[in-house]
């Protein structure tokens, strides 16, 4: 077992082989070993890991991800989302984007993945406005810099 | 690290089959502050917008500004002539985006290359000052995968800009011109290659290209400056397309033209109507290819056939007529040994198209795997019952049935499925369409009728079945049982077999 420590000082204690999705911490557990002593995860608070332990619970067993990522396949992700993973993340938009930091800074690939198309499909065929009310985002351009924006990127609309 | 945990706080076993509210923590009055969300998580995100919505994204905020723009530059997009030579600029050397070169992995170019004045006439036919500037450009996209040309013109200087890009490998081209010149003087500075020294072809200063001072058949009597022209002429009028293009594996050609019906270009049209060297289905040749679309034309059949004869080919129509004897042409041979995917288009079939595809493609000992859309056939009767098609590997048809059944001879064991586009012979066709499916098809697994009457072609088949009373029954089963029909056909079809 594997005891991890909350940025809000809960102790939790986790089965090696559930956590080990978790590259940082399976990194961690290879680099320092055997230990009783506590990870802390001073970026996590315990409703959130409490959340990631169930995403690394479902997928149990399932092997990890390849690390490598060929950077040419950029360009033509599908923003397909499993069955479970679309319930899982049906959460509200705070947890949306604490477990997707929670999963950066843990660093479990497929959770970032699931976390940041769920963002990009709430995002999809939005306006700029839409999206300012989606992220509660102040406008802060001036009305020249915004028509500035629409001429520098005309060549990005003309398709 | 670990060991710095001093754990203070009270320990909570839990199991792993955790069900806890989600709610401790943060005031929930509180809106979420997103500005808490590292930089280097939004941009993962964006990699799954597309560029229309990261378009939106980059206008929300000064921060969203800033971080679209490289996610935003993966795909360009250059279709008008005044934007895309501001967007070239902003990439050239000291320009905003010189450092995000290497992000750029698709680039579309749709730009005419008309030269218009303010009130939108015409000024120069060909604005090859642009032409070279966007070519150039193209060369400093050092991870450029794929570019796609449409509605634009392709000279021989793009086959120099394709070798320099090593990345690349897709490439399209769509509804574009090509144009067999001399090329413009920068361009071929920016490429790194000579000029044609004098006396070889005159620099036309109104449409600035060089053009044949006597034609192209005389040589300077100077010796020094004759090998000089020798060289340029050798230089510009061959390219090894088998080695220098071997980084590209993906290729359509469709729709193009290869010569130019009107006058605005400042070749006379006779000059470019002609099958030449250096003409683009040499692109065929480049033996990595392993995915190829491609519409095949009357006028591309002739035009290969020229190309792919070595011998009896008349010089002086392939601009391959020369002073120096040089043997300037070089047969197109086009193995496609490496190909797995071919989709083939033909909009008019005949007899002689269906020899120069086999001709094309007849004679590979792996067969790709084909997809084959006929538009109509101009094949008589006559032509159907003996003609064959010897088209090995299709696995995908549209067209005229009859067709389908010529494939027959070198596709049966491939075809999976058949698409018909003929309402109007419904009739005639439909009892061809029962026989070849229930006697020829053993492996077709769907059989798809598309037709503009489907009511039409449900009461002929309600004729072919209804008619045999004592089959019906064993025919629509072997059907429905083997074939998945069309699903608004197959539906109506059932019901009515089972009320009758």
């Amino acid at each position: 077992m594997v005891l991890l420590l909350t940025s809000d000082n809960e102790m939790f204690s986790v089965a090696e082989d559930v956590i080990k999705r978790s590259a940082y911490i399976k990194n961690m557990l290879e680099d320092v070993g055997e230990s009783d002593l506590p990870i802390p995860l001073p970026n996590v608070e315990s409703n959130v890991l409490v959340k990631i332990l169930e995403y690394c619970e479902h997928y149990r067993g399932e092997p990890l991800p390849a690390s490598d990522v060929d950077p040419a396949e950029i360009g033509d992700r599908s923003l397909d989302i499993a069955d479970w993973d679309q319930k899982y993340m049906a959460v509200d938009q705070e947890m949306l984007f604490e477990i997707i930091l929670a999963a950066n800074y843990l660093d479990i690939k497929s959770l970032l993945d699931v976390g940041c198309k769920t963002v990009a499909k709430m995002m999809k065929g939005k306006s700029s406005e839409e999206i300012r009310t989606l992220f509660n985002i102040a406008n802060d351009f001036t009305p020249e810099e915004e028509a500035q924006i629409r001429k520098e990127n005309a060549w990005a609309e003309c398709r | 690290m670990a060991s710095k945990g001093k754990g203070k706080g009270r320990e909570v076993n839990i199991s792993l089959a955790i069900q806890r509210s989600a709610t401790t923590g943060k005031n929930r009055d509180e809106v979420y502050d997103i500005d808490v969300v590292p930089d280097d998580v939004w941009l993962f995100l964006f990699d799954y917008l597309t560029t229309p919505d990261l378009n939106s994204v980059s206008k929300v905020s000064k921060k969203f500004y800033a971080l679209t723009q490289r996610p935003l530059l993966r795909e360009l997009t250059w279709a008008k002539a005044t934007g895309a030579q501001r967007n070239v600029e902003d990439w050239g050397d000291g320009g905003t985006l010189e450092s995000f070169r290497g992000v750029v992995r698709k680039v579309n170019v749709k730009l005419s290359y008309k030269k218009v004045n303010q009130h939108s006439a015409l000024v120069l036919a060909v604005d090859w000052e642009l032409y070279d500037s966007i070519h150039h450009r193209l060369l400093s996209f050092t991870n450029l995968r794929s570019l796609e040309l449409t509605n634009t013109i392709i000279t021989p200087a793009l086959y120099q800009v394709l070798e320099g890009i090593p990345s690349l490998r897709e490439l399209g081209i769509f509804r574009c011109t090509f144009i067999w010149t001399y090329i413009y003087f920068p361009l071929l500075s920016n490429l790194g290659r000579q000029a044609p020294g004098p006396g070889l072809f005159v620099y036309n200063t109104n449409n600035r290209t060089f053009q044949h001072q006597h034609g192209i058949a005389r040589a300077p009597s100077d010796p020094a400056q004759r090998a000089a022209h020798q060289t340029w002429l050798l230089d510009n009028t061959t390219f090894d397309f088998a080695s220098r293009l071997s980084h590209i594996t993906s290729l359509s050609l469709k729709c193009n033209r290869y010569s130019s019906d009107t006058d605005d270009l400042p070749y006379p049209p006779s000059e470019i109507s002609r099958p030449a060297i250096l003409h683009p289905l040499y692109l065929l040749s480049i033996p990595s290819l392993t995915t190829l679309t491609l519409t095949w034309t009357p006028t591309l059949a002739q035009v290969f056939d020229v190309l792919s004869k070595n011998q009896g080919v008349n010089a002086t129509m392939l601009y391959a007529a020369n002073p120096f004897n040089l043997a300037l042409f070089t047969p197109l041979l086009a193995p496609l040994a490496h190909l797995r995917h071919l989709t083939l288009v033909v909009d008019d079939l005949s007899r002689e198209m269906m020899e120069s595809i086999v001709q094309l493609l007849g004679h590979r000992t792996h067969p790709a795997r084909v997809h084959l859309k006929v538009g109509k056939h101009t094949l008589t009767e006559q032509n159907i019952g003996t003609a064959q098609f010897r088209l090995g590997g299709v696995y995908r048809y549209e067209g005229p049935l009859p067709i389908a059944s010529l494939l027959m001879a070198e596709s049966a064991g491939s075809m999976e499925e058949v698409c018909m586009n003929e309402a109007s012979v419904v009739l005639v066709v439909l009892e061809t369409a029962i026989r070849v499916a229930a006697y020829q098809y053993h492996r077709l697994n769907q059989m798809v009728l598309t037709t503009t009457c489907v009511c039409d072609l449900v009461d002929c088949w309600k004729v072919s079945f209804w008619g045999k009373k004592d089959e019906k029954s064993a025919n629509l089963f072997s059907l429905s049982n083997t074939f998945r029909l069309f699903r608004t056909v197959y539906p109506y079809i059932a019901r009515e077999y089972k009320s009758c």
